[in-house]
Order: C-alpha cells, then structure tokens, then sequence
C-alpha cells in the first residue's frame, strides 16, 4: 500500500494548479478518491461526521442492482436460445447472454462518463457519483438487442438533457435514466418497442416454429372479449412463476421479480431506498388494478379483468417502483410528499398500461409525469407544516 | 407541577473517551488569555494597554454598540500581549499572572438578600461584574441590552453534548452557587422556566423545588433554544433568554463570595485524551496546560468547546468566556484503500450503510475525517430526521442560498439552535450549520445594529 501511496502522490503533483495537467484534475481527484478514502477535514465548528458518503450511497445502488444484472444477462442468452432451439447448458447461456448485454452496459457508461468527466473538467469541480447508478440503470431498461449507437445517443440525452444542463448531480428534475429510456423510446420507437424483446442468436427464419415474439403484457393485452387473460397467458407459455423467477422476454432488468426484491431489501435495510415510495407505488397500483377487475364487466377488454398478482409481477412494474421511482433527487422531499407521489405512479402507470392503447407499458411515463409534479406536493405539504409552526421572524 | 417535554429526532454521538465523573486540578498557568473576537455580536473596545496592571474583576473590554456590557479580566497580572486577526480584530488578550491574586470588591448577596433587592440593582451588580454576558436573548443568542426585560427565561440544567462537564460533578462542588444563581434569574422576570433531564435522578432530587421541566431525549434535548421551541405557546416568546447551568453557576459564584467567578469545572475527553476527566480550572485557562500529561500527540486537532459546536483552538490556545470543555480528536482518517466499500465495522453512521449499525450502542474513535467530498444535495432526506426543532435543513439551505429572507424565515431559520447534527448527517459534507449560523448572522446585523 505505501507504493501505491507514494505513486498516487508524485502524480498529484501534475494536476495541482499550475502544472501541466492542471486541467484534467476531476480525473485525478476520481481516481485518488476511489482508491484512497478522503483526505479532507472538516473545516467548520462541526468537528465529526457520520461516515456515509455519496460513494458509498451510490455504490449501495449498484450492488442492489448486481443481481438483476446478472439475471439479465443469462435471461437474455436464454430467450435467444430457446428461441433458435439451441442447446442451453448454462455456461453457453451465459455466454450468449452476455455478447448481447455486456457491450450495453460498457457503452452505456463509456459514453455517460465521457460526458460526466467533460462537464466536471469545463465546470472546475470533482466526478459526480450519481452517474454510476444512472450508467447501470438505463442499459438494465434497454431491449438486449438494442443498437449501440442507440444506446450511446440515449444515454448522451439523458446525462447531457436530463442532468448536466441542470447543474449536474443533484439540480436535475427529472430521473436521468428514465430521460435516456424516453429519448429512445420516441425518436427510434421501432428498436425499443414491438417484437424486440429477445435478441437473435440466429436469423428468422432459423427460429423454432412456436417461437412468437410477444410479451406477457401484449399477450394480455390482446387477449379477446369475454376470455379470461389468464388463459391466453398460459397458451402462450407465460405461468406465474416464470413471471416472478424472470425466465422470460422483456428488457434487460426487468423481468425478474425475485431479483429485484432482492435488491430492494438491501436498499430497505440500508435507508438509501425510501420504503415510503415503494409501498405507495404498490398500494396505487394494486388498488388500481382491484379497481379495474372490480369494475370489468363481459363486455370491457379482458385485460381489465387481470387478478393483482399477475398485474403486479408483469412488466417492468417492480423494477420501475424499486429503482427509478426512488431515485432521490427527482422525488419529492417530504415523507409525506412521497405517498402521494407513489400512489399516483402506481395509479398512472396502472392506467397507462391497460387502457391506453398506445403504449405497452406505463412507468416510464407515470414517473416522469410525477417527476414534474414533485415540487408541487413537496409546496403543499410544506406550507401545511409552515402553518402548524409559531412563527419566528424579525 | 412538573411538566414533561419529548424532544423528537435528538441523537446519541457514540464517541469513545466520555470523561469520567472525577475531577482533578489543571496544572498552574503561568498567563491566562480572554479572546475578545470570539464572542458574538459585539464590536469590542479595549479598555487598557500593553503593560497595564490588572486586577481580577476590573473591566477588560466593552462592546462598542453597548458600552454598559463589559468583560471584566479573569486574572491579576500584567497586559503582556494583544494578538491581532484580520481586519484589526482583537483575537487574545494575554495576561502574565501575579504570584498572589488581587481581586475588585463586589457585594455578597445570600438568597434572602436577594429576594429584596430592586430588578434594576441586580442588573448593574452583574453588568459592573462582567457577568452579565452569560446571559443570551434568542434567536440570535446576542448578550441583552440591560433594560431589555424577556418575557420568560429558559434555564438548562443537564449537558448532553459529546462531551461537556455532566451536572452530577457540577452538583458535588457548586450545589449552593447553583441556588443562589437560579435565585436571581427569577428576578431577572417573571416566568423562569427551569428544566432538566428525566434521567437525571440527583438533579432532580436536590433541587426539587426549582425545576419546572423534565426533558427526555439525547442531544440537543437539553439545549435552552430547543427547550425554548417546545415550550413556547405563541411568538411572543420568541425573544426569551436561555442560559445553561455552568453559567447560572458563575452568577451564583459572584454572589457567595463578591468576587469576579474566575473557577471553573470542565470536561476533558475524546478518544485521543488518555484520561478522559473533569478538570477544574479557570477562565482563560492555557489549553496546554488543561491537557498536560495526555499524551494527545502530534497528529491532534484541539477543540474547545463539544465535538458540533465547538472552536478548533490548537493547543497554543486559551479557554474562551464561554467554552467549558476541551476535546482532543485525531486530525484526518488513517488512510484506507476502497473506503466506500468496506463494510465498515468502525465506522459510524446513522444510516445502515455499514455494519456499525449492527451493533447497539457502539462506541468510536470519531476523527475530523470528512469521509467523502463536498457535493450537492441529493435529498437523501437524513437532515430533517435529526432535527429537533422541525426544520427540513435541504430546503432552508436552498432558500438561504437562493436569498430567499422570507421562506427562510417561514422554514424556521431563527428556530434553529445551531446544534450541528444536519451537517453531521449529511452524505454531501454540506456545511448547513454554517450556512444557517452565517445568515443568521448577517440578519443580526440588520436587527441589532
């Protein structure tokens, strides 16, 4: 350690004020802080500090998101293969899964950190955290086979629009990786939505002969008047369970409902995560879709008439509640703010998906939506508590 | 009656090096010092040179804006040294100490004596002695002007800060002085509310009569301004005084003997200190001799006053009018390799991000390590969970930075008593306390003058 200590510290000599490297110093300071803890003090009367830091906030994130990564990556090599009727031993699933994924991610946080690192060197100040996690989240949103220069585009929009415009980590108003997804959803909508959801180890017409490109959701969606959405489910091969364990088509990271569970309990045993969103979004849309299967008639589409369970295991639905809606900077601040922002991402999204024909799946959407809408609960609830205090002014 | 306050969102700092209950006597300082610039809200004058003659109890310096409120020197000696700071401020007076003290003559009061004395006697018997400064008028914690009469007075008499002198100490030496204090204040107007805390059995006990208020809760519960804030039933008591038990102390101290109060008991602790003790000392006391003989090393960082709120003096420093603790911590963590993905057994947090939290009730060698670097606000929502008074710390910084006077008023900047546990808590390394304490400042410029 002291060699790599002594090392560290003759190169910091290039980037301090006046030398030749001086401009690059954000690139240093990342590096030196991720391998060195912080050699800074406290300058003010406040002479301790807890030890939690943005680095170890964010890196929380990404661990939560490892198993959900790790899923998508085998998941997608699965689908492929089972839709080439390749044999599947897991070690050429994993292989195949990551050919398609890996390159993602890579890019995904290439070009995210190429412009994070540009904006810290043009502004003079350190490499934000927050991009570590929006570089993991959006390639887990993406299609497996969606094209590169689609995912370095998206993710440009939504570091660029979506954050740095703003003042970077922390002044944004809206969730980045959400941005980057909405970017590519509506300016190249055919590589994002349709029959994408598995990627192709083999041309079309190698595919099995029962191979359907459908998602649970468009099956569902599609199923006629007065059948039950869960038969046409079953007829095309989705079950409860492959709906909850993820052995099926969808984005990247989302189709697993165990691994993200598994990534929000340790978001909800650390505090990062706020359980407040969380159990909101599940409350709107399960009461929502209640609502919806209360209310369906024979005559209304089957899909209104799906049970909560299946609803709530389809789709992006858990991913999106557990890891874009909690995202902190875009929510609202208040704890009570944050009830009502879950609640109506649940009911928004809920609707979205299954009455508005247009759009497959509502989260995206909803999230946004109430985005925008976050500073309008948090100034409600806010001059609420205003007016429960004495006042104090001069 | 005694009434019962439950103070939400206080906090335990669990820091090794809590001072023992017994006490010892500082080493002899051969100079004592009073800082003038340390003392808020006044412009201080000098009323004497290098080379003066002083005697304990003679008045020091004035403050400029008030000429009635004055400091009056802790020692008898000679002016050695007047060391200036920026912009000419007048950072230490230093006094050489004669072998004998000689001290100025003031009055003797017994309770009963004071039960007949005049409002307006009381005042300038305290001003004349240089104590009535340990008096201080909310929200800007200024020393009232001397015809300022409050509408209630807030008395503490429990410390929860890490680490500052515990009262069962205090209690074995100054139980009488305590009387005699509390005495007077409740001259001093009408409503004197006196509180303590729950768990504080002997407190309780022998001054039975006196207290008002039990207070339950970790720190800042016992502070006066959050006693203030969950006592008070309108505005109109918004400008009330606060005043903490080793101060009531001094004025009980004036009054039993008739001589400027120039003893005092501290608290010496922090994990660097290696006989964490209370130690009894003087004002202006040289902090090098406080922590003779602790082997506090090299690598130290000095502070006078607790581990949130006090000043970082260094060991070349002397005791302030208001500081009764020294705490020594490390300067700066060891260095780490990957810090931010350890799991963090000694590592402190209020979050559950390390596995400290695990354990109920640990005990760690804090250090002025930053652990990250500053960034902005990521409404991680940890602020407000640690304020006592119900402020949301993200959203006062946003609009005191914004320049926004008036929401920040509304959000509650004058309620906040400065107690540091935001800027504790906050992942960022927002400086909020500062924030908070330098805006109030440039308001009490406008406000008193």
């Amino acid at each position: 350690m002291n060699f790599l200590e002594k090392f560290v510290h003759s190169q910091s000599k290039l980037f301090q004020k006046g030398a030749k490297l001086e401009k690059l110093y954000p690139l240093f300071e990342a590096l030196e802080t991720i391998t060195f803890s912080s050699k800074l003090v406290s300058k003010t009367k406040v002479h301790v500090r807890d030890a939690l830091d943005t680095k170890r906030y964010m890196i929380m994130v990404v661990i939560a998101l490892i198993p959900c990564t790790i899923f998508g990556i085998y998941n997608a090599g699965y689908q492929s293969l089972l839709a080439a009727g390749l044999p599947s031993n897991p070690l050429t699933v994993f292989l195949t899964g990551a050919k398609f994924v890996l390159p993602i991610i890579l890019v995904s946080y290439a070009v995210g950190g190429f412009w994070e690192a540009f904006t810290a060197i043009v502004r003079k100040h350190e490499i934000n955290e927050g991009f570590l996690v929006t570089g993991l989240l959006f390639p887990l949103t993406c299609p497996p086979d969606l094209p590169l220069w689609q995912v370095a585009l998206g993710i440009t929009f939504g570091v660029v629009v979506g954050k740095e415009v703003f003042g970077g980590t922390g002044r944004n108003f809206l969730n980045p990786a959400l941005t980057a997804r909405a970017f590519v959803f509506f300016t190249y909508p055919a590589n994002i939505s349709g029959e994408v959801w598995t990627a192709m180890s083999v041309s079309k017409d190698k595919l099995i002969d029962s191979y359907s490109g459908a998602t649970a959701l468009s099956v569902a969606a599609q199923t006629p008047i007065g059948s039950s959405p869960v038969d046409s489910l079953h007829n095309a091969g989705f079950t409860l369970q492959n709906l909850i364990t993820g052995f099926v088509p969808g984005s990247i990271g989302e189709t697993s409902v165990l691994c993200v569970l598994l990534g929000a309990m340790l978001l909800l045993v650390t505090g990062i995560g706020s359980w407040r969103i969380m159990l909101g979004c599940l409350i709107g849309a399960s009461t929502t879709s209640f609502l919806f299967s209360y209310f369906a008639g024979p005559n209304s589409i089957a899909f209104l008439s799906l049970p909560i369970v299946w609803q709530l295991s389809m789709g992006s639905f858990i991913f999106a509640s557990v890891f874009m809606a909690t995202d902190p900077v875009s929510a609202p601040d208040l704890n009570q703010s944050k009830w009502v922002y879950g609640i109506l991402i649940g009911f928004i999204g809920m609707v979205i998906r299954v009455i508005n024909p247009a759009y497959p799946e509502g989260w995206m959407l909803a999230i946004l939506l109430m985005n925008v809408f976050a500073p309008l609960i948090d100034h409600y609830f806010v001059q609420k508590n205003i007016k429960n205090r004495i006042p104090n002014v001069i | 009656m005694i009434k019962k306050i439950k103070v939400k969102n206080t906090f335990k700092l669990n820091c090794t090096g809590k001072p023992s209950t017994e006490l010892i006597n500082c080493k002899r300082s051969k100079n004592i010092a009073v800082l003038p610039s340390s003392i808020n809200h006044i412009k201080p004058k000098l009323l004497l040179k290098l080379g003066d003659k002083v005697t304990t109890g003679m008045p020091l310096f004035i403050d400029k804006r008030d000429p009635q409120i004055q400091f009056c020197s802790p020692g008898s000696g000679t002016v050695s040294k007047i060391n200036y700071g920026p912009r000419r401020s007048i950072d230490e007076v230093i006094i050489t100490l004669d072998e004998k003290e000689t001290f100025v003559d003031f009055a003797t009061y017994t309770s009963e004596d004071i039960t007949s004395l005049d409002r307006k006697d009381i005042v300038n018997y305290l001003a004349n002695a240089g104590v009535w400064p340990v008096l201080k008028s909310f929200p800007f914690k200024a020393i009232p002007s001397l015809d300022d009469i409050p509408p209630s007075i807030y008395v503490s008499l429990d410390n929860d800060e890490a680490f500052t002198p515990q009262t069962e100490v205090l209690l074995d030496y100054y139980s009488n002085e305590l009387k005699l204090g509390l005495t007077i204040l409740k001259k001093l107007t009408d409503k004197c509310f006196v509180s303590c805390s729950a768990s504080n059995k002997k407190v309780q006990k022998l001054f039975s009569t006196h207290i008002t208020h039990h207070i339950t809760g970790d720190y800042p519960a016992n502070d006066p301004g959050v006693f203030l804030y969950y006592n008070k039933k309108d505005k109109s008591e918004n400008n009330s005084w606060g005043i903490k038990i080793e101060d009531v102390i001094r004025i009980g101290m004036l009054c039993k003997s008739g001589k400027y109060p120039t003893e005092r008991i501290i608290s010496l602790g922090g994990p660097l200190v290696k006989k964490p003790i209370h130690v009894k000392t003087r004002e202006g006391a040289e902090i090098s001799s406080i922590i003779d003989g602790q082997n506090c090393g090299l690598n130290s960082r000095i502070i006078a006053g607790g581990l949130l709120t006090g000043r970082n003096a260094g060991k070349n420093s002397f005791l302030g009018y208001y500081e009764f603790a020294v705490n020594v911590i490390k300067e700066g963590q060891d260095l780490e390799i990957l810090s931010f993905m350890k799991m963090g057994l000694d590592k402190p947090t209020v979050s559950n991000a390390y596995i400290s939290s695990l354990i109920k009730n640990k005990s760690f060698e804090m250090h002025s390590g930053l652990f990250g670097g500053h960034r902005a606000c990521i409404a991680c929502n940890a602020c407000p969970s640690v304020c006592p008074v119900g402020i949301y710390p993200q959203l006062l910084m946003k609009s005191v930075k914004a320049g926004d006077l008036e929401e920040s008023l509304q959000h509650g900047l004058l309620d906040c008593v400065e107690c540091g546990l935001c800027t504790y808590v906050c992942p960022s390394k927002i400086e909020l306390s500062d924030i908070f304490e330098k805006e109030k400042k440039r308001l009490s410029k406008e406000v008193l003058g």
